[in-house]
């Protein structure tokens, strides 16, 4: 067929366009299918290879790079996302290098060294490109979440029966010549294994899966998404977390909820920016730091205090509780090992003399040490005020906007009380496991860092981006778009 | 139509998923872990292998056996070294062999033991090994690691029976790891230190392995007897290695264990000094005090199972 001279010169003129781009323009489709597989792979954690995931999200994140190169020459963008990744990254380096890290597993080092920095670089990144609908990147990981707990809880009926933690309390079976409750336990998918984990585990996923009851409830009916897939989908997981709920049966794992449906309810019924809400928020963090504070003094026996303390009764329950005793003890050995605790090396085939603080943070000063905490904690910080941003921004519908807050909240509030640090049994090793939750491993720490990395950038609307960091070719494809 | 396709789907999920096969074998939380030594018996055995008949009995003895202490760390005397000699001759533990007679001045025989068992540890050889309490006698733990009552089964005289999920396919060797223990509460008045004499005991042990007969819907019972000086010094540390080159032992009839399915063991206690029934002279009002076999493992290294 006859080329017109026309097509020839509109082809060389594409071609011209294309040259200007960056990789991830030129493939955008291809890159953003490729995350979200990494995504939904990280949070069913069928191949268990977590630093090869890590590691593919590190080659996505450099190859994304080109479109953050504009944020960090903006000056309005600059230092937050300078300040954002400086803090991942050193947290990164000690979190590498921390001795209950395995010293022997060079990939595990390197990949733990780069990927919070790349999958928050991602989150940037994507939230940039027009063509990338978070709604898909929340299925995702809510997918592979859905699809875990689902089998997991086949399995778990399978080999316990319904309601076990009820009907079984107080029965013990014998595993490798140990004994487990069985109430305190339920089976669960690693890989291609299935080991016998605490209940711990169990909460984190449901308790992820739940949060989205509410911000479907109030917003599903009224959303504008004419994909009835989409919504069909978002019911069968909320479905899958509350039949998960009902037969295990795990009713303590709607306690976790509570500040998130607090929160989307709020969000829900005061959408705009509110003076009072925001002084309540205020006062609420206040108190919150003040009594950090203070529990680091009383852990280090600062005498007046400790006297404070013990004059009132509810607040030295509060603290004489061993749950607090165990937050008290890490804080109280930071000193020793201001590098991270050398515990690993200890305990290698006794875990069960490990412990855990249930607490992120306070899990994190343990195995990674004071600068890797010092640091997690700022960022902490910094990005759930950007969160707080994002929610009242109108980036995204008010749908996806209460799904990611629902879900942030939750998981951060289970893993700041609940965090499922061992899990019970692992057979196939044939020694009991001390570091597959740990923290810095953890799938869903990666999963909300992109997530964090999506919102942190919200005062800048979607429609304004280009003027503040202009994407290369931008005008050009605006251009097509008149033509 | 497409809804009562889901709906039956639906059952079968949930048929399934209400087996519990896991939870057939519950035990009460603390169960077999009293301070009271009484209440720690172990005493489950199978009606169906108690029924059975004795098929033909095997004596065990020095010609076709070894047995030692798991302490014994003379090189020449451990039963590590019966134990490598015997599997050398299949062909097996060539490398753990070749280390333990390479002459190395530092070779440490307990470590080499524990490499050994843990190797070849039931559990490790089928998984099907891994559940319910009899697990205590497949985790490769031959002796005491610290955590008391959780490595062994304590048993009476009629002992315990167990049948498994899988059939025996072949085999060469056997193992079992024993210590005999008391309530005798030593380092009191009456008891105020162990006798050498006192930290033994003679016992008759029979253990065996059970073949389906499935025309008669009963088992062959194949009984292996030996009577062993067990140490009973109540340290959990302490225990008795027995290994049977199963060949030796059963000859010609070697191949009619094939197919086992099912394992019991129980014992006699023939003679010690102060505990019944063959005491010779037990205290006045200690004559309630009892012996007990403690059962640490049992292994068969290299078997096949099906």
């Amino acid at each position: 067929m006859k080329k017109l001279r026309k097509d020839v010169i509109g082809n060389m003129e594409e071609v011209k366009k294309q040259e200007g781009k960056t990789f991830v323009e030129n493939n955008t489709s291809l890159i953003i299918f490729l995350f979200l597989e990494v995504l939904f792979f990280l949070t069913f954690g069928i191949i268990k290879a977590d630093s090869i995931m890590r590691i593919i999200g590190v080659l996505l994140a450099v190859v994304s790079l080109p479109l953050a190169l504009p944020l960090l020459r903006d000056a309005k963008t600059k230092i937050p996302v300078l300040l954002a990744l400086g803090l991942l990254f050193i947290y990164g380096v000690f979190t590498a290098i921390a001795p209950m890290i395995s010293f022997n597993n060079m990939l595990t080092m390197l990949s733990l060294l780069f990927a919070f920095v790349a999958f928050f670089i991602l989150g940037l990144t994507l939230a940039r490109l027009p063509e990338f609908n978070v709604l898909y990147a929340l299925l995702a990981i809510l997918a592979g979440v859905a699809l875990l707990v689902t089998l997991s809880l086949i399995i778990t009926f399978y080999a316990y029966g319904f309601l076990h933690i009820v009907l079984l309390k107080g029965k013990v079976i014998y595993l490798a010549g140990d004994f487990y409750q069985v109430s305190a336990q339920v089976k669960w998918l690693f890989g291609f294994d299935v080991r016998e984990t605490n209940l711990n585990v169990a909460s984190l996923n449901i308790g992820i899966l739940l949060s989205t009851v509410l911000p479907i409830i109030f917003y599903l009916p009224k959303d504008k998404t004419k994909n009835k897939y989409i919504k069909i989908a978002l019911i069968a997981i909320a479905a899958i977390a509350a039949l998960a709920t009902i037969l295990l049966p795990l009713p303590n794992v709607l306690f976790y909820l509570v500040p998130s449906l607090i929160l989307v309810t709020i969000f829900r019924f005061y959408p705009k920016n509110d003076k009072w809400l925001k002084i309540i928020g205020y006062v609420f963090l206040g108190v919150f730091g003040f009594a950090v504070f203070i529990g680091f003094l009383y852990a280090f026996n600062v005498g007046f205090i400790v006297q404070a303390i013990d004059a009132i009764p509810l607040v030295n329950r509060v603290f004489a509780h061993p749950y607090v005793g165990v937050w008290l003890k890490t804080i109280r050995e930071m000193f020793v090992y201001p590098m991270g605790s050398i515990e690993s090396l200890e305990i290698i085939g006794f875990s069960r003399y490990s412990y855990t603080t249930e607490n992120f943070l306070l899990d994190t000063l343990r195995h990674s040490g004071i600068v890797a905490f010092l640091m997690l904690a700022a960022f902490i910080l910094i990005a759930g005020k950007k969160l707080f941003v994002y929610v009242r921004s109108d980036r995204d519908t008010p749908l996806i906007r209460s799904l990611i807050l629902s879900f942030l909240i939750t998981y951060f509030v289970l893993i700041a009380i609940n965090y499922p640090y061992h899990q019970l049994a692992d057979l196939s090793a044939n020694t009991r496991a001390i570091d597959y939750f740990s923290f810095a491993r953890s799938e869903l720490w990666l999963v909300s860092l992109f997530l964090l990395g999506y919102v942190y950038l919200s005062p800048v609307k979607q429609s304004s981006i280009e003027k503040v960091a202009p994407l290369i070719n931008v005008p050009e494809l605006e251009e097509n778009a008149h033509e | 139509m497409n809804k009562a396709k889901i709906g039956l789907v639906f059952t079968a999920l949930i048929s399934l998923t209400a087996c519990g096969v896991e939870v057939n074998e519950l035990f009460d939380a603390g169960q077999f872990e009293s301070a009271d030594f009484l209440e720690n018996y172990y005493e489950v055995f199978p009606s169906a292998l108690l029924e059975s008949p004795l098929t033909k009995q095997y004596v065990v003895d020095e010609t076709n056996s070894s047995y030692g202490n798991i302490f014994d760390t003379n090189k020449e005397t451990a039963p590590i070294k019966h134990i490598l000699d015997t599997d050398h001759e299949f062909d097996f533990e060539e490398d753990m062999y070749n280390e333990y007679n390479s002459g190395t001045a530092s070779l440490n025989v307990l470590d080499i033991s524990t490499r050994y068992f843990s190797k070849n540890r039931l559990l490790n050889i089928d998984q099907s090994f891994k559940y319910g309490y009899f697990s205590k006698l497949t985790d490769g733990l031959v002796h005491c690691d610290g955590s008391g009552s959780h490595v062994r089964i304590q048993l009476k005289e009629q002992g315990m029976g167990k049948i498994f999920s899988k059939e025996l396919i072949s085999y060469s060797t056997m193992l079992l790891a024993f210590r005999g223990g008391t309530n005798i509460p030593w380092g009191t008045t009456n008891y105020p230190y162990l006798t050498q004499s006192e930290r033994k005991a003679e016992v008759l042990i029979n253990f065996s392995l059970y073949v389906a007969d499935n025309d008669n819907d009963s088992y062959n019972q194949y009984q292996f007897t030996t009577t062993r000086d067990v140490k009973t010094d109540d340290n959990g540390m302490n225990t008795n290695i027995l290994y049977i080159n199963l060949k030796d032992v059963l000859d010609v009839d070697e191949l009619l264990i094939k197919r086992a399915s099912a394992f019991s063991i129980s014992y006699e206690l023939l003679d010690h000094p102060t505990l019944k029934p063959a005491g010779g002279s037990p205290l006045i009002g200690y004559e309630d005090y009892e012996f007990a076999l403690m059962f640490y493992e049992l292994m068969l290294p290299h078997s096949t199972w099906n």
